[in-house]
């Protein structure tokens, strides 16, 4: 990132310049509307800066979670059919085999979540981008999604906008407060 | 029995119904998954305008639909409030279709055509439009698919390579050419119903994607062979039948849907 400055009329971040590395592993934190959401919209293509510029590594592969995804009330989409979109391959994910055959609208919140997040994390991708991944878990599939999370390869990079500590500590991520990033003292320390 | 089969006057129309109510069944689970109902129907409205407008000009009919379309199709694009956008293109192409049809003697011949869908008089030049796109569909499905499928990730991005500009236009002129020549063929009210109640019946049993889109089609298929006979049988216009075939249908599996569901309860 080089002089990137975020937001969608005005400007919410002062210039950014920093850059992740092969198996960082990074939580930005910081309260709401600071623009931890904002910078990874941004660095997906699906927000342009205001000004400065963001490049990817052509050989790297990345992927993303959002926020939210809310469903449709009628949604005829199997978990299988949503393993596929993702490019994910059913073997890569056990944990959500029971899931599998059932459509997306029958399944529960914690579920819906559950599967999204472990799509992302089983892809075997180079650099993950999750934003909030710990929204909706409930109790039963919490533990689930934190083994998961535990399994990220030392050489996956991983960027991350969370507030939840368990989540936090089970990625082995460090945390970085956003106005860190607006000051470049991230840069420094990298 | 062959050669009478087709020396009947009403085999290609039939033949071309068929198809076009299959293709419709598909279109129709494309604009469902996609949540773009009201877009389909704004289009429909707009092509009877563009056809309106042709016959008035004596300008050739299907490019002229296809144009009008397409300008709408284009303006929704990238809008951020597409639903109610595409309700109010919609209201104004009924009234500028309203208009015509009071005002000039061939607009009002064409809307009769295209309101009241006079499928069993489609002329050769019809069944060439329909079996070009059914080709076309047969050839393109792989891909259309794709964008589909991937449309349903929304703001979660995955391994797949996303589909790209390029195919997501042909998603947008296959949908195009669909609701133009459906609403040429079966007349606008058929056209939308086909469009909308077979998908819509489907997603209530459907298991996955791939078993959405073929219930889709069938259930358009059926009552499209229902509203033929029924219509023939009683000597009615086609397109109202097969607007309340289909939505019986869709009523009935919803009442079998619940009536199973509470039995299975019980």
């Amino acid at each position: 990132m080089t002089g990137l400055v975020l937001g969608y009329q005005q400007s919410l971040t002062p210039a950014i310049h920093w850059q992740l590395e092969k198996g960082d592993k990074w939580v930005i934190t910081g309260p709401n509307g600071c623009g931890k959401s904002l910078l990874l919209r941004t660095l997906v293509g699906q927000v342009q800066p205001l000004a400065g510029r963001y490049r990817w590594q052509s050989d790297i592969q990345w992927v993303y979670l959002a926020q939210e995804h809310p469903r449709p009330g009628l949604w005829p989409m199997s978990a299988g059919d949503w393993l596929q979109a993702m490019g994910v391959t059913e073997k890569q994910l056990e944990l959500v085999q029971p899931l599998l055959s059932k459509r997306l609208d029958q399944l529960s919140g914690g579920q819906w979540q559950l599967l999204r997040l472990a799509s992302v994390l089983a892809s075997g991708a180079d650099v993950l981008l999750l934003d909030e991944p710990s929204n909706h878990l409930d109790v039963r599939v919490r533990e689930q999604s934190l083994a998961l999370l535990k399994q990220l390869q030392p050489e996956q990079s991983l960027l991350m906008a969370s507030h939840d500590q368990e989540f936090i500590q089970a990625s082995g991520a460090k945390e970085m407060p956003m106005q860190q990033l607006w000051a470049g003292e991230v840069t420094d320390a990298l | 029995m062959l050669s009478e089969l087709l020396g009947s006057f009403l085999f290609w129309p039939f033949i071309g119904g068929l198809l076009m109510a299959a293709l419709l069944g598909l279109g129709g689970a494309a604009f469902f998954i996609k949540g773009s109902a009201w877009q389909g129907l704004a289009l429909a409205q707009t092509a009877a305008t563009g056809a309106l407008v042709a016959s008035v000009l004596a300008w050739p009919l299907v490019p002229t639909a296809l144009g009008f379309s397409g300008l709408l199709m284009g303006l929704l694009q990238n809008k951020k409030d597409q639903e109610r956008l595409a309700l109010a293109a919609f209201l104004a192409a009924l009234a500028m279709t309203t208009l015509l049809a009071s005002n000039f003697s061939q607009a009002s011949l064409a809307a009769a055509r295209w309101m009241e869908g006079q499928v069993y008089f489609l002329a050769f030049r019809d069944i060439y439009w329909i079996l070009a796109l059914s080709g076309l569909t047969l050839l393109l499905l792989p891909w259309l698919y794709r964008v589909w499928l991937l449309s349903q990730l929304g703001a979660d991005r995955g391994c797949r390579k996303p589909a790209g500009r390029l195919l997501e236009f042909l998603d947008l002129g296959w949908r195009l050419l669909l609701v133009v020549l459906g609403s040429l063929t079966l007349g606008l009210p058929a056209a939308l119903a086909g469009l909308l109640l077979p998908a819509w019946t489907a997603a209530l049993f459907a298991r996955n994607l791939k078993a959405f889109f073929l219930l889709s089609l069938v259930f358009s298929l059926t009552a499209f062979l229902l509203a033929w006979v029924l219509a023939l049988w009683g000597d009615q216009p086609f397109a109202p039948v097969l607007v309340l075939i289909a939505l019986l249908q869709g009523v009935g599996c919803y009442l079998l849907k619940h009536l199973r569901v509470r039995v299975s309860r019980g």
